[in-house]
């Protein structure tokens, strides 16, 4: 996964959640930061599609509960 | 993957000035480029941390109650009402809390205190059983459906005067009869169709109800485009993502006609706009206006502007041409679809187009807010937007066949109710330009007042004038000296109250009948009449109506039994023409508080003398209630 696949998504969580990056680790996930609730992952979603012009199935984004599985289900749609 | 690091800078400084028209020009380039969410939310946050220094728009507070999770709406909301000059407040209920929000007096909806309220609920969630089931072949789903709505709509009037905006409702996607829908006797679509038509009846009956046509701008958009089948199940939002612009711009239209933003004149450019080409280059038959492309898409253009100008909508030109080739095209050209008579003003020549909007705005007595310029050329219109701010300026598209389209999508000229006055506003700005002529000639003022033969009628608000009587005091910023803006609902609580005399003021002339023009809503407290709105069209500007206004209060002030009249002047940016009316009619001033000033006329002393040119027609009795 490039970097800045990683960045980009590490932004966008920024932008939704409004904490500061640092506050974003590799090791987050939904509920730790608290600010990713069940709102704001679908927000997260609908960014993501725009953002990486990919569309996820039901499925796919209950799996995206963490950055590495955000970051896994992306990989797979852009390799694809 | 986009990338809007410069384009959110350019943004924020344009947020800095603190002037709404940068601010709002930054906004609509950004969206231009790039109109997702992400973009969305970084407009949305700026209009929220800037909008108490945003010097000319609106702050408003906004409810939007839903049966799904409208949360998502939220920036779209935002930054849709923003573009139309409103920084919004907004309140949203829980998710499909929307019954307990209304019934309930001491909900929160309540302690927000809105000044709108949407109501964005579907169809299915309102009444399931029409969406599920096999359709019933009697009317009861529509009835009882209806009947909820009117429960709503009654249980919200009795605690709020907020406008409501209620959206209508969708066919089910698929009918449970498919193909055959269509032809039963009571197919799922014609079932929801009649609901949709009693929402219509509703909203004309009812004073303060706004039907947001929800079905339409779907259809608009095309009914599997605009819904999201896995956030309806996942999230409970069934649109998808790249509707949420578009149905808050749809709140948006009708928030902004409320606040009297509607425009009311449309400048045009010629060249490449009315018509293909340019006249003095090409000549009068070397322009592109026929019926094949594209002049036929110049021709439909000119058709839309037809249409627009038969609904009250002003048209004017701003070109740079010589006067004698543009008179030729108008003469000579047989496709031309509208007529030099069709212009309120015309502008040809080679000064700077603001300095044309400027004399346009003069001679038509419409302020520049209210005025758009649309033009094929972005210099002009750059030219125009720094020299004029607050005049909106369209830069047309390349391709004239989109051109329609452009002009109708903003909704920039669309209003709520469709009056008399609106049907004749064309006509009527002809015989004023009439009427200014014969005043220049007319030796002396008094003979001027005479020959235009003056006929007023001064009578009580009625169910007939009261939309009118709303209308006026949302979009009249000259003549007004309070510019308090009132809905249907709140002039109709006061047409309850004893206390208050509303009445409008319907002018008659030699050129024709200039219907409802002024509006005086005064109210009874104590030893004095207190003069609430006053308020007259520009039209009639000039021709002693308000000292025939201020005279009939001096009567309505003694059936009262009051001792004085007392009336406020808030002085605005707009409003200085007004400011000489009071002392001019033997006001003196009694106080003065935040800018306002008080003024009283001691009846026992002094009376105004109603002009003696008027002819003075039914003064009805005081306070018939509606």
């Amino acid at each position: 996964m490039p970097d800045s696949v990683r960045d980009s998504v590490r932004r966008l969580m920024t932008d939704i959640f409004q904490l500061d990056p640092r506050a974003i680790s590799d090791s987050a996930e939904m509920g730790a930061p608290e600010q990713w609730d069940s709102g704001n992952h679908v927000r997260l979603v609908l960014a993501l599609e725009e953002e990486f012009d990919v569309s996820f199935e039901i499925p796919e984004i209950e799996a995206m509960t963490s950055f590495q599985g955000v970051l896994s289900a992306l990989e797979s749609k852009l390799s694809s | 993957m986009f990338e809007f690091r410069s384009g959110r800078e350019r943004l924020g400084a344009a947020f800095c000035t603190g002037d709404y028209y940068q601010a709002r020009q930054a906004v609509v380039d950004l969206l231009e480029e790039n109109a997702s969410g992400r973009v969305l939310r970084v407009i949305a946050g700026l209009v929220k941390r800037h909008s108490d220094i945003l010097a000319g728009a609106k702050p408003a507070k906004i409810a939007l109650l839903s049966s799904y999770s409208a949360e998502f709406l939220d920036d779209a909301l935002v930054v849709a009402c923003f573009l139309k000059g409103v920084t919004p407040e907004l309140y949203q209920a829980a998710f499909n809390q929307f019954r307990q929000e209304i019934l309930d007096p001491g909900s929160s909806l309540y302690s927000f205190s809105p000044d709108a309220v949407i109501l964005s609920v579907l169809g299915e969630h309102l009444c399931p059983s029409l969406y599920d089931r096999l359709p019933t072949s009697d009317t009861r789903q529509i009835e009882e459906t209806v009947a909820e709505f009117k429960g709503l709509f009654d249980a919200l009037r009795i605690r709020s005067s907020a406008p409501l905006l209620v959206q209508n409702l969708l066919p089910p996607s698929y009918p449970v009869f498919g193909v055959g829908d269509a032809c039963l006797p009571f197919g799922q679509r014609q079932q929801v169709q009649r609901i949709n038509a009693r929402l219509g009846e509703i909203s004309r009956e009812q004073t303060g109800i706004y039907v947001v046509d929800y079905e339409a701008l779907v259809a608009r958009h095309g009914f599997l485009a605009w819904h999201d089948e896995r956030m309806r199940y996942l999230a409970q939002m069934p649109i998808d993502k790249r509707m949420f612009l578009p149905l808050a711009s749809e709140y948006a239209k009708i928030v902004n006609v409320l606040k009297g933003g509607a425009k009311k004149c449309v400048v045009l450019d010629l060249d490449n706009t009315l018509w293909g080409g340019i006249v003095g280059e090409d000549g009068v038959d070397g322009i592109r206006l026929d019926t094949i492309y594209p002049g036929n898409a110049y021709k439909a253009f000119q058709q839309a502007l037809r249409a627009l100008n038969e609904r009250g909508v002003l048209l004017a030109v701003a070109s740079k041409n010589n006067p004698a080739d543009v008179d030729e095209v108008f003469d000579k050209h047989p496709h031309m679809v509208l007529t030099k008579g069709d212009f309120a003003a015309m502008q040809v020549g080679w000064q700077p187009k603001s300095q044309m909007i400027e004399t346009i705005a003069d001679e038509l007595s419409i302020g520049l807010e209210h005025i758009v310029l649309i033009d094929d050329n972005p210099v002009e219109c750059a030219e125009v937007s720094r020299a004029l701010p607050m005049v909106r300026t369209v830069v047309f598209p390349c391709q004239p066949e989109r051109f329609a389209a452009v002009l109708a999508e903003e909704g920039l000229f669309d209003v709520l109710q469709f009056s008399k006055e609106d049907r004749n506003r064309a006509q009527l700005y002809k015989q004023r330009a009439a009427a200014e002529n014969l005043r220049s000639r007319a030796a002396d003022l008094e003979d001027f007042y005479r020959s235009l033969e003056m006929e007023i009628v001064i009578e009580p608000v009625n169910a007939a004038s009261l939309s009118r009587t709303a209308q006026l005091t949302q979009k009249t910023n000259q003549l007004n000296l309070t510019t308090y803006r009132y809905s249907e609902a709140d002039i109709a609580a006061r047409l309850r109250d004893p206390s208050w005399y509303c009445c409008t003021v319907t002018v008659r002339d030699r050129f024709g009948d200039n219907g409802i023009i002024a509006v005086m809503l005064a109210q009874h407290v104590a030893d004095r009449l207190i003069l609430d709105t006053f308020l007259m069209s520009c039209r009639v500007i000039g021709r002693t109506v308000e000292t025939a206004m201020l005279a009939h209060l001096c009567d309505v002030a003694e059936r009262f039994g009051a001792r004085l009249v007392e009336a406020k002047l808030v002085p605005t940016p707009k409003n200085v023409p007004v400011r000489s009316l009071l002392p001019d009619h033997n006001f003196v001033p009694s106080g003065e508080m935040n800018g306002a000033s008080t003024w009283r006329l001691d009846l026992s002393t002094r009376r105004i003398r109603w002009p003696e040119w008027f002819r003075v027609l039914d003064r009805e009795p005081l306070s018939t209630p509606v």
